[in-house]
């Protein structure tokens, strides 16, 4: 017969399953990178309020970029309730992905107006539950004292790089895993 | 082989969660291992389920390199993404590390039948490979045990380790969850023994920015999950997870073709392939056809724990189990017999590791669907 007994049980006598629920918060935003510069960018809630400083032509084209900005990057969670902790209530909106999946992102509150050098551009602002203003994964403006929920600032100082563009580090998305394992149950066989 | 009782250890609870198996109680207070009784193997019946162990999973192989090989997957329920996810990654099978499964076998001392293969997410894992050996040790410390997997676990870890992408080798599950996140952290320790440096992220927490991220942002690139690849792929990271295992910016144990492998329609397969194996039952896509059998067994090809599984009898439902798998696609499997005593229906849990018979482990339920609340009890081989 083939000797089945294992020669030593190494380690085991040491065997400590520590490895549990890391007890950290979730990070929403990135930290955004040490920006080459700061420009102040003006923040409109939409193209009526942009075309009383702006010619309507610039402030369309700003909102059309900041919108595909914000389909495509916008940070994305598996449940409105999982945003909506993140962001703030009633703050979310419904997307889909292109293999048919839901998922939630914050709804784009403004649009904030980038000088570039090669021209004027737009970026879409988020605000939190507590009223600080995102975008491009940066945090542009603390909370304003007193004011409501939602309201935008005037105004940023937003991180730009050497040729002005918003100096965008991306936002990390989490929650993506486990929506499946929520109603399936245990994963083991 | 025989079941045979006998007085638990008074301090059972407290000697198994020293081993790590602090999931020893079912919800409902019964015990989950059950070392009121332990089945007993002769040499020559652990050596019969030696030789299908290994023999089974060379059929399985061959069995996966036909189906993807003739444009079979969209049989096994999978759409164009996952298709071509699970053929990657089977070309790459060089490259990929597969460490473990476990073929569930009805076994009753004359017949041994394959029930199915879980080689995704197999668990009872930490029980198989070191709380029984320890309660073997403590209780018969002169009888055999079949059971080598921590062993050789380790080694193939072993074989792994200086391809994983450095710093070190994450590890998932869901989270919180005790057997889950108990189960990951026992893998990690085997790593660990064979020099991979880990770290644990619940998959909840897994984050993307460009890639996947742990909580502290370092990138993840070699992963171990314990989570069912279809869920993933049911996931809104799935089309993350798609580009990236595709474009081997990460490596995931085990990887896409365990997923062919576990599927159960596979078992028809390997009933077309190998229609002489003394190990294979008969299995249909065709109800009908099964219905001339007698008994058989109606499952989803990728159920878990026993759930939505129907047994009938001439015509008649004589158990059925509810789940949330309803949607699957069905096999029918001709209906084996489970070795029984004292009123428990047992399956052997046979584990191959790095491609080799590794040990066993035994599930028990008092039906004789094996579900989520079958217990563990432990093994010997005497003589």
């Amino acid at each position: 017969m083939t000797p089945r007994r294992r020669s030593a049980l190494l380690g085991i006598s040491a065997l400590s399953l520590t490895l549990g629920a890391a007890g950290c918060e979730r990070q929403v935003v990135g930290q955004p990178e040490a920006p080459a510069a700061t420009q102040a960018m003006p923040v409109y809630a939409d193209k009526a309020a942009c075309a009383q400083e702006w010619d309507q032509a610039a402030c369309d084209a700003a909102f059309q970029k900041a919108s595909a900005e914000h389909e495509a990057n916008a940070p994305k969670y598996a449940t409105r309730a999982e945003c909506e902790a993140a962001i703030g209530a009633e703050a979310c909106q419904e997307g889909r992905s292109s293999g048919g999946g839901s998922f939630f992102m914050p709804m784009m509150m403004g649009m904030m107006m980038g000088q570039m050098m090669s021209g004027r551009t737009g970026y879409p602002v988020y605000t939190d539950r507590n009223g600080a203003a995102y975008s491009g994964g940066a945090r542009v403006s603390d909370p304003q004292p007193g004011a409501k929920a939602g309201t935008l600032p005037r105004t940023v100082m937003a991180p730009v790089t050497a040729d002005g563009a918003l100096a965008s580090r991306g936002t990390t998305t989490r929650g993506g895993f486990g929506r499946t394992s929520s109603y399936r149950g245990s994963a083991g066989a | 082989m025989e079941r045979i009782r006998l007085e638990p250890r008074g301090d059972w609870r407290e000697r198994v969660s020293a081993h790590g198996l602090t999931w020893h109680t079912a919800p409902d207070g019964r015990p989950y291992w059950d070392e009121s009784a332990y089945w007993s193997f002769s040499a020559a019946e652990i050596d019969r389920i030696e030789d299908a162990t290994a023999e089974l999973y060379d059929m399985v192989l061959s069995a996966v390199g036909r189906v993807i090989e003739r444009g079979g997957l969209a049989d096994f329920g999978y759409d164009a993404a996952a298709i071509g996810l699970i053929t990657d990654s089977w070309r790459n099978f060089g490259d990929e590390p597969t460490l473990y499964g476990r073929f569930d076998l009805a076994f009753d001392g004359k017949q041994l039948k394959l029930l199915e293969f879980n080689g995704d997410t197999p668990t009872s894992l930490l029980e198989a490979a070191v709380v029984q050996w320890f309660w073997m040790e403590e209780r018969f410390p002169h009888l055999d045990q079949f059971n080598s997997i921590h062993d050789k676990l380790i080694a193939a870890f072993g074989l792994y380790a200086e391809h994983i992408a450095p710093p070190e080798m994450h590890f998932t599950s869901a989270s919180p969850h005790e057997e889950d996140e108990g189960t990951v952290a026992y893998m990690a320790v085997c790593a660990n023994e064979a020099g991979i440096p880990t770290r644990f992220v619940a998959q909840e927490d897994i984050g993307w920015r460009d890639g996947f991220l742990d909580l502290d942002n370092r990138p993840i690139r070699d992963l171990f999950k314990l989570i069912p690849w279809e869920w993933w792929l049911d996931d809104p990271f799935a089309p993350q997870l798609l580009a990236e295992v595709q474009a081997q910016r990460v490596r995931i144990v085990e990887p896409p073709w365990k997923m062919a492998a576990s599927n159960k329609r596979l078992l028809v397969t390997l009933k077309e392939m190998y229609p002489t194996s003394p190990y294979l039952l008969d299995a249909t896509t065709d109800e009908n056809s099964a219905l001339g059998w007698g008994g058989y067994v109606r499952k989803p090809v990728r159920g878990r724990e026993g759930a939505n599984v129907e047994i009938v009898e001439a015509g008649r439902s004589v158990a059925v189990t509810r789940g949330a798998y309803d949607d699957d696609l069905f096999i029918c499997q001709e209906r084996a017999n489970l070795a029984q005593a004292h009123g428990r229906h047992a399956v052997i849990g046979s584990w191959i590791v790095n491609r080799e018979p590794a040990g066993i482990g035994i599930r028990e339920s008092s039906g004789p669907i094996t579900g989520n609340t079958a217990s563990f009890v432990p093994h010997v081989i005497d003589g």
